[in-house]
């Protein structure tokens, strides 16, 4: 009897727990933390979500990415400001010695590898970028019961922010492979120049036609005209890099070409582009120049900022590491670790509220004092001492600036966090487009060209400076290269001039140009005469990162880099 | 077997009484001097003998004393013989050893140990040194091979890792699984909340069981061991029983320890006339403060004249931050038994004090143990094990993350003192300040203003109900469940330079979970003819949930907030939690045969589904078969008495690891934030993971052959292993094309094989009455070779987040845990330049040179790419030709340096007992593991011009006087923060870890006292080592790669007192 009992206890428990494993899902992977794909793209509201996840790649340190690689930090995070500034004419890497990424230092030094992390995570970010673009546009059509106009919008925003990802993939690699699913297939390969061009094209000219235009006021979204200029941007870039004969390899290379580029065809349609922009009166130039860059979403950037990266230091979303690449430590103001070289300084006349606002004297310290913009308060600018020029540590980038907090006592701000909105394209450069633009089609600096130059110029002069003067004292016999140096004392450290230089074919010459005079601080003529030691031709394009050729085998590399170098 | 040992007492106790003649009285105790009751006292060569009673006593009445041997016996223990000869009195002292019929816990049930097939090994606590550290994983060093126990810092109640047979793991884990009292306990750093980015959260996921309530460790090794636990047997698994009530009666004791923990010796560094020296030499025409503004830096007077000596104080910061600890531990354990039901309670409480001041831990545990047998048929047993931890780490990183945190190299590092300067004068010191700006503060501000507490908080609770079905038949179900919580509490105020960047920064991070596991088993056990045999059958099924959730607050006015009060910040961030769950169920079953006693063979075979595995494996499937041959009980060694056992095994079979992260089957989106036009953070989604349908365990196959031996009546035992593992299909996070939306898959691809031997020696050197010697001597060779990591040939395992962050490397062909980077050669001297050339002599040379000029390197002198050779700056090989012939250094000339593995490792215990003295003796020793002890880059003011070096360095650093130095130059701060063989030293070491003197009292039996003994132990009181680092038993960041010391906390030696009293 006894005996019995215990079976039947013994057998309720084993039916029991055999019930249990019976469930079908007792097995299936649960998460509550988690959310897959299909409840994203089931309304409009996850798909709107999903566009901004496009556009917040730009201000994310990479997710995915072997992020515990010190530096691997794709996009606007961090990597594209050394992408685009660490190796021109414009800043040179402090060789400090408490800051050792190989990473940075070759890339600073042009002695970089395919291996490079930076080159590396770039590459992953933009294509991380690209994907999710492509993740909106394969599932958005997958929302019933929305009017169509408002997907159309969406998949606007998407194809253009697919275009700008793709747009600095060709500027940086030359032609790449084209994407447009979401796939997994590793046998592709690269497409040409051409191809991507044309595809950014495309992109850029579907955001223009149905992007819903009062998106326009969300700063950091795109408009319609946000595709505009950038339409303007890229015919200039593909016409000014055949008319300059970008170097294509020993062999040509037909993969990075620019030979099917009709240059004047795209210089017109880069005028048109940009005169569009001009006409629709929707930006202005701002008066203070320097206000620009001090406070996340204020008027002035609303008003000037085409397309910028949004950042909010409170709450996470950060436009980090610009201590590193910038110079903003914290309040802003210099012990960046990328120095703005003398000929920066020398580049401004007296009087141009520019040099003040792009340049300190050093780090921003409490006994500066403050000052107060727009109602926040700011530390003073540590202002550069001429006689010092020559010195170490005597000249930093001054553009971004963070507020002080006032609690009790001055608060030092994080050195890696920056608390403005980033611009990425502003009215000022479309101007400048605009006056390139106009001076290629009527090979005349007469008329808008010199307007542009004057309108752009005109605004950050001191009240009592006159514009005749400064424009006679910037004036150069050859107007691209007065241009290229408007361009420069207006969007210094704005991550164009590598671009600039590139598609100009004068990175050579302005590398070698750099005064290594007892003008350049003694503690950056190391990089200095790195830089120009190492440059190669072949170098004006970054090399395809290792990993992608060895993840695709089909991918070749670029001319010059060896395939495992 | 303890039934049977009640039965035997009423049947002997029958016997006694039918004979009055020749009475011998006596008393048995064990060799600590507690008594033993219930040993049997067997006349030799009969059936006639007797049971000592509760107090260890006996007595038996002998026909015939002369030629009698008694037979001492009690199980645990080695049997002992005493003629009787005309003694009516005889006292006797048993000693544990590895009885044969010893039963040791195994997966799911016990076994006696001359049946064991596997490869295992057991320890007794009793045996185990005592340690001050209270983490029980300490206690094991060095006593089993195959286990090797690497502490990750000196802090008390610090973490402690934990291999058995070698990484077999990469990405998936290596520890083992943890078993206590049949409950499986997941160990992982992820149990202990950690909050800021500091990968040592300074407590011990496992720091959470008093060692003073384990009975026994059992370690499985093999495949034949640990296949029973399936998807979660491949790293090892650790069998842990706890102290259970006795047979009967009331026992009580009480342990009262005093620990004073001491830094065994300082690290001489600069004091401050030396160190402005030091700095006037490293940055000339640098600051005011430490150079002369008259701008002749060869002017020895220059000190006394720019600042009068006595404005120069000096600060010994080891002697402000460290300190003598007083600790204290305090062990309650009862327990009791009747003839139904059995009970064990105790009490643990400890409280150590750091030797870095506002460093302590504190633990109170408590366990009950409940068994009861409801009927002849039916038991019911319930553990309760419940441990409340916290600890008040070291602020900032303990183990620096980067190089320049970490407070004991802040300790070294800071500047010894200051200068009073002239008030009228700007603070000359400024621009130093500047320069230490997110990188230190002063090392006692920083502890005493900081607050970096962990808690973590336990409860296991079971119940489990046993069933004899038939006497044959018996079946078993238990219940467990688990509840962890563990709290990282942090905050830095806005004066310090860790909270200075956030206006005072306050985090509070709980990590949490509940696990539930139900197991049923049924086991048949039979003989029949020469035939005995076990079968296994059961099911098991459980689930698990973890969260995480996290609040930061930031901008603290002075004064203000602190973790309990984290709503006087004024900048909140966005709160975070998590959640995940799994599931699993399992079946599995063993079978054991024992043929004629003399060949054995077990089967075990374990399924294993998981939701964390991927729809296309939801089942793995693990078996294992063993044979052993007991040669010591055929006839053709009969003869030979003196082998008491002698026993050949072999085993092969298949674990797996399952130890995937959660929700990696599927593709995952993640929410993210951009900013609206407002500034204001509105959600995104972005893709989190690529999901793998694919993904399952590691699967490890391993083989392993083993001899047991037994000899000269259990006074030498030896046990010897070798083995060979294979683990697959690793769980590597891989790089998959950008394209596919994410960088990185985790796959399972790739293999690491370990092979290596193991040894452990025994015996009793010395035995008799007066004077007793047992030693035992453990060895440990463990081999491992990565053979595949999924297509890649090498994968850096970075370290933190700054320099030396590239120092662990796996590489194909080589074993897991290598150091990668440059190799030196020595250092650039004047003869490498052409300048120099005009120059005839050194000291002509040394008088031209000046750190301000830019130097060309002569032809054929490797130079280094992307930096600035001088005099004096570090030199390396140049290994690889990349550079067109240039000979440049670059990443590319990196290889591998080193390797923090040992050749052999183990342990060596001698027990000395005399009188009423016990004299333990444990040394743990680690020979050829090399370390890479990146803390003495700082130490060698490397990083910084204004840190502060040792005087060791001082005096041999590269100096421009024309001098010949061993040691690169200070003002290299190039090569010198690049990972190379420079730093790479023999990390040999043997350890007398543990010195125990006990005296045990001879109390009156009316005293109230089962014994008294009075005991004091040391800890780490000598190391033997070459190593320059605190210590070279050091552990780092990264699991994979042991020996990477960036300055941890020193380990302490431990010196206490203390009592035991049995009531």
């Amino acid at each position: 009897m006894m005996k019995k009992t215990n079976l039947y206890i013994a057998l309720l428990s084993v039916f029991t727990m055999i019930n249990i494993i019976g469930c079908d899902d007792y097995l299936e992977e649960v998460n509550f933390s988690r959310i897959q794909k299909q409840e994203v793209f089931k309304s409009i509201e996850g798909a709107d979500a999903a566009v901004l996840g496009v556009y917040s790649l730009l201000s994310e340190s990479g997710p995915g990415l072997p992020g515990n690689l010190f530096g691997a930090n794709g996009t606007w995070f961090r990597g594209n400001n050394w992408m685009s500034s660490c190796n021109n004419d414009e800043q040179l890497l402090e060789p400090d010695p408490n800051f050792n990424s190989p990473a940075w230092i070759t890339l600073s030094s042009l002695s970089y590898t395919s291996t490079n992390i930076q080159i590396t995570s770039t590459w992953i970010g933009l294509y991380q970028g690209i994907f999710r673009a492509n993740a909106v546009l394969n599932n958005i059509d997958n929302i019933i019961d929305e009017s169509p106009e408002l997907i159309a919008s969406l998949k606007g925003e998407a194809r253009f922010m697919r275009g700008f990802y793709y747009f600095y993939l060709m500027t940086y690699y030359g032609g790449v492979p084209i994407v447009n699913q979401e796939t997994r297939d590793n046998t592709i390969t690269r497409s040409s120049v051409e191809d991507v061009a044309a595809l950014i094209e495309a992109d850029w000219l579907y955001a223009q036609e149905n992007i819903i235009d009062e998106k326009m006021n969300h700063n950091g979204r795109a408009g319609q005209l946000t595709a505009t200029a950038y339409l303007a941007k890229l015919h200039l870039y593909l016409a000014s890099a055949k008319e300059s004969k970008v170097y294509n390899g020993i062999e040509p290379f037909p993969l990075n070409s620019f030979n099917w580029v009709d240059d004047k065809e795209h210089y017109n349609k880069a005028k048109d582009y940009a005169d569009k922009v001009y006409d629709s009166d929707s930006y202005s130039l701002v008066d203070n120049y320097g206000m620009l860059f001090v406070k996340a979403g204020s008027e002035e950037q609303r008003d000037e900022f085409i397309f910028n990266i949004q950042t909010n230091a409170q709450n996470g979303v950060r436009y980090s590491r610009s201590a590193v690449t910038l110079g903003s430590n914290g309040l802003g103001g210099g012990q960046g670790l990328l120095r703005p070289n003398v000929h920066m300084y020398d580049l401004y006349f007296e009087g141009d509220t520019r040099r003040e606002a792009n340049l300190s004297g050093g780090k921003l310290k409490e006994k500066n004092g403050v000052e107060s913009l727009n109602g926040m308060k700011y530390i003073k600018v540590t202002p550069v001492k001429p006689k010092n020029l020559n010195k170490n540590n005597s000249i930093f980038v001054n553009k971004y600036r963070n507020p002080a907090f006032d609690l009790g006592e001055l608060k030092e701000n994080t050195n890696t966090v920056l608390d403005t909105n980033i611009p990425l394209l502003r009215y000022a450069d479309l101007l400048l487009i605009r006056a390139e633009a106009h001076y290629k089609v009527k090979a005349s600096r007469a008329g808008i060209p010199n307007e542009m130059l004057s309108e752009v110029r005109q605004r950050s002069l001191h009240k009592k400076v006159d514009i005749d003067k400064v424009n006679n004292h910037y004036l150069k016999d050859d107007f691209m290269e007065e241009l290229l140096e408007e361009r420069s004392r207006e969007l210094a450290f704005e991550g164009w001039r590598r671009i600039d230089l590139f598609r100009t074919n004068k990175y050579e010459d302005r590398i070698e140009a750099i005064d290594d005079s007892d003008k350049t601080p003694s503690n950056l003529l190391p990089r200095l005469s790195q830089i120009q030691l190492n440059y190669a031709d072949y170098k004006m394009w970054y090399p395809i990162p290792q990993r992608a050729l060895e993840l695709s085998p089909n991918i070749i590399q670029n001319p010059g880099y060896l395939d495992n170098n | 077997m303890k039934n049977l040992k009640i039965i035997l007492f009423f049947q002997f106790f029958s016997l006694i009484l039918y004979a009055q003649e020749n009475i011998v009285t006596g008393n048995v105790k064990d060799s600590n001097g507690d008594v033993l009751p219930g040993a049997s006292v067997i006349v030799k060569g009969t059936n006639y003998g007797a049971i000592t009673d509760f107090d260890g006593n006996f007595k038996i009445n002998l026909k015939d004393k002369k030629n009698v041997e008694l037979i001492f016996s009690y199980v645990g223990y080695t049997d002992a013989e005493v003629a009787v000869g005309d003694k009516t009195n005889i006292d006797v002292i048993l000693y544990s050893g590895n009885q044969l019929d010893e039963v040791v816990v195994i997966g799911y049930g016990t076994q006696t140990k001359k049946d064991v097939t596997g490869a295992l090994a057991v320890a007794d606590a009793e045996d185990l040194p005592t340690m001050a550290s209270g983490n029980f994983l300490d206690n094991l060093q060095g006593q089993i091979s195959g286990v090797q126990v690497n502490s990750t810092s000196g802090a008390p109640g610090a973490g402690i890792n934990v291999s058995i047979r070698g990484a077999s793991s990469i990405d998936g884990g290596t520890q083992p699984l943890y078993v206590i009292d049949g409950v499986p306990v997941e160990a992982g750093d992820s149990n202990v909340a950690v909050a800021e980015n500091d990968q040592n959260s300074g407590l011990g996921d496992m720091s959470f069981i008093n060692p003073s309530d384990i009975e026994s460790m059992t370690v499985l090794k093999d495949a034949a061991a640990t296949a029973v636990y399936g998807a979660r047997g491949a790293n090892g698994v650790v069998v842990i029983t706890t102290k259970s009530g006795g047979q009967s009666g009331n026992k009580l004791s009480v342990n009262l320890t005093t620990f004073v923990d001491y830094l065994p010796n300082q690290v001489p560094v600069l004091n401050m006339e030396e160190y402005v020296q030091m700095r006037h030499y490293n940055s000339p025409g640098g600051s005011p403060l430490y150079s002369t503004n008259s701008g002749d830096q060869e002017d020895p007077t220059w000190i006394a004249r720019e600042y009068h000596p006595d404005s120069i104080v000096n600060v010994n910061l080891q002697d402000e931050v460290f300190r003598p600890a007083l600790s204290q531990q305090v062990n309650i354990a009862f327990n009791s038994g009747t003839e139904n039901s059995k009970t064990a309670a105790s009490l643990g409480y400890l409280k150590k004090n750091g030797i870095v001041k506002y460093t302590d831990y504190e633990r109170f545990t408590t366990m009950l143990k409940y068994k009861m047998d409801v009927n002849k048929h039916v038991s019911l047993s319930s553990n309760i094990n419940g441990s409340m931890g916290r600890t008040n780490a070291v602020r900032g990183n303990a183990q620096g993350n980067s190089v320049s945190a970490g407070i004991i190299q802040s300790v070294l590092n800071s500047t010894p003192g200051y200068v009073i300067t002239d008030p009228s004068e700007e603070n000359p010191d400024e621009e130093f300040d500047d320069e230490l700006d997110g990188e230190l503060s002063g090392p006692l501000e920083l502890l005493r203003d900081g607050t970096k507490i962990t808690t973590l908080n336990r409860l296991i609770a079971s119940l489990a109900l046993d069933v004899n079905i038939t006497n044959d038949l018996r079946f078993r179900s238990r219940y467990s469940g688990q509840v962890s919580s563990s709290q990282a509490d942090l905050f830095y105020p806005r004066t310090l330079s860790q909270g200075r960047r956030y206006g005072g920064r306050a985090i509070l991070k709980n990590t949490s979970s509940r696990r539930m596991d139900w197991q049923n088993t049924l086991t048949y056990n039979t003989s029949f003819d020469v035939v005995r045999m076990t079968l296994l059958g059961g099911f098991e099924l459980g689930n698990q949930v973890k969260e995480t959730r996290e609040t930061e607050n930031r901008d603290f006015a002075v004064g203000a907030g602190g973790i309990y009060n984290i709503q006087e910040g004024v900048n909140p961030q966005i709160p975070t939690s998590f959640q995940t769950k799994n599931q699993y169920t399992s079946y599995f079953s063993r079978a054991q045969f024992q043929i004629k006693d003399k060949y054995l063979f077990s089967a075990s075979f374990r399924g294993d589904g998981s939701s964390k595995f991927g729809e296309n494996n939801k089942w793995g499937h693990f078996y294992a078969f063993a044979a052993g041959w007991t040669l010591s009980n055929e006839s053709f060694l009969a003869g030979a008495d003196y082998i008491s056992l002698l026993k050949l095994r072999a085993s092969y079979g298949t674990t797996g690891n399952d130890r995937i992260p959660d929700g990696l089957t599927r593709t995952n989106y993640q929410i993210g934030y951009y900013p609206d036009s407002s500034n204001n953070n509105v959600m995104s989604f972005g893709i989190a993971n690529l999901g793998n349908p694919n993904l399952k365990w590691e699967t490890t196959t391993q083989a392993n052959i083993g001899i047991d031996g037994s000899m000269f009546n259990n006074r030498l035992n030896f046990t010897a292993d070798a083995y060979y593992k294979k683990t697959e299909d690793l769980l590597l996070n891989l790089n998959i094309p950008a394209y596919y939306g994410i960088g990185v898959q985790v796959q399972n691809i790739g293999r690491i094989d370990n092979s290596g031997i193991e040894l452990s020696i025994s015996g009793d050197i010395i035995r008799n009455s007066k004077f007793n010697w047992f030693a035992s001597f453990t060895a440990t060779r463990n081999i491992s070779e990565i053979i595949d990591l999924g297509g890649p040939t090498q994968r850096l395992l970075p370290q933190g987040t700054s320099t030396f962050r590239e120092i662990g490397i796996l590489r194909v062909g080589e074993p897991v845990g290598s150091f990668y980077g440059y190799v030196y050669d020595g250092i650039y001297d004047f003869e490498d330049f052409k300048e120099f050339d005009q120059y005839t002599t050194r000291e002509a040379a040394a008088k031209s040179y000046s750190p301000n000029i830019t130097y060309t390197l002569k032809e054929g002198v490797t130079d280094i790419d992307s930096h600035n050779v001088h005099p004096g700056a570090m030199k390396f090989k140049n290994l690889t030709d990349d550079d067109g012939g240039e000979n440049l250094i670059t990443q590319n000339d990196r290889t591998t340096i080193g390797n923090g593995n040992p050749d052999v490792f183990g342990g060596f215990v001698n027990r000395f007992t005399f009188g009423k003295f016990n004299v333990d003796l444990f040394f743990n020793y680690s020979l050829g593991n090399e370390i890479f002890y990146a803390g003495r880059f700082l130490r060698q003011g490397g990083k910084s011009k204004n840190h502060n070096i040792t005087k060791e360095f001082w005096s041999s650093t590269w100096k421009e006087d024309g001098g010949v130095y061993n040691d690169y130059s200070i003002r290299d701060r190039q090569g010198s923060s690049l990972e190379s063989s420079y730093y790479v030293e023999d990390g040999s070491y043997v350890r007398l870890k543990s010195l125990n003197v006990a005296y045990n009292f001879d109390l009156p039996e009316n005293s109230g006292f089962r014994g008294l003994r009075i005991f004091a132990n040391a800890n780490n009181l000598l190391t033997f080592t070459k190593y320059g680092g605190f210590d070279p038993e050091i552990q780092g960041i990264n699991k994979l790669v042991r020996g990477v010391d960036r300055g941890s906390y020193p380990v302490a030696v431990s010196i206490s007192v203390g009592i035991n009293a049995n009531f």
